[in-house]
């Protein structure tokens, strides 16, 4: 990575989704949350509401698309970030901690959620500090206590 | 094309109270800095060939309006083969203050003591309005530009470029922080510099066009209400249009500026996107 230049980084960095740790939307609606994006990753407009729709649906947020996103639940948060994540098809998702601050059963019904988008052609990658429930489904599991690897 | 014409939509509609009373007094800023650079051309300098003094041998004949060319003439070639003339100049009516339309004769008697007498014995000519002597001023009053006036027109001209980029730098400052949450969105989507920068630096051009263009228009209001009017003031239409045009210039040029010092502003620390 450190060979890389900055353009092919860009390049690498458009087919990662990515769900960053404590995720907080834009002040808009969740529609327009996920087709900012999309815009200013070059998508015509008609093109984008497309593929937004799609990821909406993918996260079972369709209903809520008018709705404000700082009016959302925790969980509903957590399901736009994941929208955010994959609206560009992306080759690898990335998730840093998306069970944190949900209670148990919205914990399983994102984790339901995550273990779908994973088809067998797209990577993804979980790091969470919660309990190791939500490890099942994943074909490799490592555990990292203070940035060391204990068990493979 | 399409993402930079959506983020320039976004930018705008971002700015809001804070941004906006910066960002207009940014242009108001510019205005004036544009103002001042537009009057170096425009007003000529008190104490050159229009603004001069008269010194104490010197005449002004101030000639009536009425007067045909061939009537100037004749009156030039009498005055010029008076005994107690050294030289005689005319000036047109266009060179001259708006009072005296007929245009003027610039005498110079043969000595101070002989001009007193030059003057009386003009006056009593006849197309002759008046005669001056002595040390009045014989430019143009209110229009022309003192030393003083234009260091003070220098310092106005620093002052309000500093306050422009001040008020610019600050108002970018100020959107920029109400558009963070998207800017960290798109750092973490792979959105380059290049995308990011244009949509700053065209909205530094927006304010430096809009700045010139009331600019221009003010000047063409000048020019119709006073400059047209006033045969001393050398406000004409190409000359108008020439200052415009390389205010538009400058303007564009300190707002393209002043717009990069805004896009440098995204590599501050509240737009990392993990902070």
């Amino acid at each position: 990575m450190a060979r890389l230049s900055r353009q092919k980084i860009l390049e690498l960095q458009r087919r990662i989704g990515f769900y960053p740790q404590g995720f907080s939307p834009l002040p808009r609606t969740v529609l327009d949350n996920v087709l900012f994006k999309l815009r200013v990753l070059g998508e015509v407009r008609d093109q984008a509401q497309e593929k937004a729709y799609v990821a909406l649906e993918a996260v079972g947020m369709i209903r809520e698309q008018a709705t404000d996103a700082e009016d959302l639940s925790p969980v509903e948060r957590a399901k736009l970030g994941l929208a955010l994540a994959v609206c560009n098809a992306p080759l690898v998702l990335l998730l840093d901690d998306p069970f944190a601050g949900l209670d148990p059963a919205e914990q399983e019904e994102l984790d339901a959620l995550v273990t779908r988008f994973h088809d067998g052609r797209s990577t993804i990658v979980v790091a969470t500090r919660g309990p190791l429930s939500h490890a099942a489904a994943a074909s490799r599991t490592l555990r990292l206590v203070d940035g060391t690897v204990v068990s493979p | 094309m399409n993402e930079f014409l959506f983020l320039e939509r976004e930018l705008l509609g971002a700015i809001r109270t804070r941004s906006g009373i910066l960002f207009s007094l940014a242009i108001l800023s510019l205005f004036l800095f544009l103002a001042a650079f537009a009057s170096f051309y425009l007003f000529p300098t008190a104490g050159g060939t229009q603004g001069a003094m008269l010194t104490a041998d010197r005449v002004v004949v101030y000639l009536s309006p009425r007067l045909s060319t061939a009537a100037i003439d004749d009156l030039f070639a009498t005055i010029q083969e008076r005994s107690d003339v050294r030289e005689v100049r005319f000036e047109f009516a266009t060179q001259v203050t708006p009072t005296s339309t007929g245009g003027r004769f610039l005498v110079r008697a043969t000595s101070a003591a002989a001009a007193r007498g030059l003057a009386a014995a003009l006056r009593a000519m006849s197309g002759v309005d008046g005669a001056e002597v002595g040390t009045a001023a014989i430019g143009t009053p209110g229009l022309a530009l003192s030393r003083n006036a234009r260091i003070g027109l220098l310092c106005g001209l620093l002052v309000s470029a500093c306050a422009f980029l001040f008020l610019t730098r600050r108002g970018f400052r100020a959107l920029l922080h109400t558009f963070r949450n998207e800017i960290r969105l798109m750092r973490l989507s792979g959105v380059s510099e290049r995308t990011m920068y244009p949509p700053l630096v065209v909205l530094g051009l927006l304010m430096g066009a809009l700045a010139s263009v009331v600019l221009f228009v003010g000047l063409y209001v000048f020019q119709a209400t006073t400059g047209g009017a006033n045969p001393a003031l050398p406000l004409t239409t190409p000359r108008l249009i020439g200052v415009g045009l390389l205010s538009v210039l400058l303007g564009l040029l300190m707002g393209g500026l002043s717009g990069l010092f805004g896009a440098s502003y995204l590599t501050a620390r509240p737009f990392d996107p993990l902070p």
